[in-house]
């Protein structure tokens, strides 16, 4: 216990947030960093893959809706690719439909949370999901 | 229709004419009962259908003191919906062809032995006009289904849409209440609160919204109802003024159901039921066994609906308060249908009202098909196979 909650002090987690709303990206990016998160952000789904691939975060939040390269095709992207295939990621939706648990099941997605969402719930799902990644490493 | 009895408004400036036709019809051999009403000029007939009186077909001469011809029959169709049989003269049949094209049902020439087709022709021109009529009310559902399909899909779109600046002002909120600065203002935090509030708000408008145009297919376990009613008492908010009390029968048979949705319909009723008493008042939820049904019945000592609202209250969007979404009874009767169930609703105005849900025990037996009593589900029910 004490154990995790000083391993969680030290290493800062690095958060990639993608959303085409600048609004979005700032709440949540003051909020991140509040919780002591080194955050990233990308505007649309394209910087968002770009972004993934060259700072290799330890977890993505990803918008479902976006122009231009939409949540979905960034996550085709990202699960094929082969350093960051394995990253957590975690869905921001608004609507809240039995295809997102399909696509847990089938281990696409990590989690997903529909907008709009509370702040305590958001971190208990990026914590599941951090906890997660680290006993599959081990 | 009950028709031994039919109601004929006869127009005829002709004595000696109106003499006649009253004469045939009294002379038919029918099991039929005449009740017939005679103008003699265009006034006094457009007098006649603005009375209290009902007709159920006009038999119309053409040729009135004050009217003439086509126009007499153009002027008693803008008048009236009930079908009107054009009496010509001799052998007019081109006359009697116009008169159809400019909105009568039939036409007789004086020629024709009236006893032998007047009754005919009244009955096949009553037969026609009640197909036509079904005809029309389908075909308004049909329009109204797709319109709400329509409605529907763009509602839902819209509440999804909205979600996403929801999310922003709900989280902006809750980044300002981490402010060290607002805990000693209680003016601010006061409006921080307010925003809270009115947030979850429209979240819940949203979210009725969304559960109207998605109503899913419900997923049947075995369930007792009285658990269900149950639960419903401890999730709804009860003002201390409304007083509720359950008479719950303790010998009920378990049956298969989904009891998330008819947990939400029986809130949305209670629900209803508490807001309808503003001034207080008593509630009283009962289950019970009636033939192949099991029942729950929600009387309220509230405000009533009115008989002419009670026509409307499945239908989606009407609402009777400020802040209402006039979404929930529609959601109910959909759900209630999927079920096989029914709703009743029994209300007197200033009283109160008692909904009832009836749930069959046993959909093996006679009643697979579904019944819904109101075109509401029917329709709205249409709107989400259509939005899918
Ligand atoms: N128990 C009741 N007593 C009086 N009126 C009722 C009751 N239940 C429903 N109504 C009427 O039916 C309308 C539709 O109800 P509903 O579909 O639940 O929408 P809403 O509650 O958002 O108005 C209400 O606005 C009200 O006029
Ligand atoms: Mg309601």
């Amino acid at each position: 216990m004490l154990d995790s909650i000083f391993r969680k002090k030290k290493e800062q987690t690095k958060v990639l947030v993608v959303d085409d709303g600048p609004n979005m990206l700032h709440v949540l990016t003051k909020f991140l960093q509040r919780q002591g998160h080194d955050v990233i952000v990308a505007a649309n789904g394209k910087e968002g893959l770009e972004k993934a691939i060259a700072e290799e975060p330890d977890i993505i939040l990803l918008d479902l809706t976006m122009p231009i390269m939409d949540g979905k095709q960034v996550l085709r992207h990202i699960r094929n690719h082969s350093v960051i295939k394995d990253t957590p990621v975690i869905m921001l939706t608004a609507h809240s439909e039995p295809e997102h648990v399909n696509a847990i099941a089938e281990h696409e997605i990590t989690d997903y949370i529909t907008k709009p969402f509370d702040y305590e719930y958001l971190l208990q799902k990026i914590n599941e999901a951090l906890e997660d990644r680290r006993k599959q490493r081990v | 229709m009950d028709k031994n009895e039919i109601k004929i408004l006869l127009v005829e400036d002709d004595k000696g004419d109106l003499l006649l036709t009253k004469k045939a019809l009294n002379n038919c051999p029918q099991l039929v009962n005449f009740i017939m009403d005679s103008a003699g000029s265009l006034s006094e007939t457009i007098k006649c259908l603005n009375s209290d009186k009902e007709y159920d077909v006009i038999l119309l001469d053409m040729g009135l003191p004050d009217s003439n011809g086509l126009e007499t029959v153009r002027r008693v169709c803008e008048a009236t919906d009930i079908p009107i049989v054009v009496l010509t003269g001799l052998g007019d049949e081109e006359i009697g062809l116009s008169a159809i094209k400019t909105g009568a049902e039939d036409y007789l020439t004086k020629d024709m032995p009236l006893n032998k087709f007047l009754v005919r022709t009244i009955r096949y021109v009553l037969e026609r006009k009640r197909v036509e009529e079904e005809l029309k009310a389908a075909h308004i559902r049909l329009v109204r289904s797709e319109k709400l399909a329509t409605v529907g899909q763009l509602a839902s779109t819209v509440a999804h849409e909205l979600r996403n600046p929801l999310a922003v002002i709900k989280n902006a909120t809750y980044l300002l209440n981490m402010e060290e600065k607002i805990k000693t203002e209680p003016d601010i935090r006061e409006n921080i609160d307010i925003i809270s509030e009115e947030t979850n708000n429209a979240d819940k408008i949203i979210s009725d919204l969304l559960q109207f145009s998605r109503v899913k297919e419900p997923t049947l376990r075995v369930t007792g109802i009285n658990k269900i009613v149950e639960r419903v008492l401890k999730k709804v908010k009860v003002p201390s003024k409304v007083k509720i009390t359950t008479k719950l029968h303790n010998d009920l048979p378990d049956i298969e159901m989904d009891s998330l949705q008819i947990e939400q319909v029986l809130c949305n009723i209670v629900s209803n039921g508490i807001q309808a008493m503003d001034y207080g008042g008593e509630m009283i939820i009962e289950t019970a066994i009636e033939d192949n049904y099991v029942i729950v019945s929600v009387a309220d000592t509230g405000c009533g609906i009115s008989k002419e609202n009670l026509k409307k209250v499945f239908e989606p969007l009407f609402s009777t308060k400020a802040k209402g979404t006039g979404l929930g009874l529609p959601v109910c009767a959909m759900l209630i249908d999927k079920h096989y169930g029914q709703i009743n609703i029994q209300s007197q105005l200033d009283k109160g009202t008692t909904f009832i849900v009836k749930l069959p025990i046993d959909k093996n037996t006679e009643n697979l098909e579904k019944t819904s009593d109101n075109p509401a589900a029917e329709s709205a029910a249409a709107a989400i196979t259509k939005g899918e």
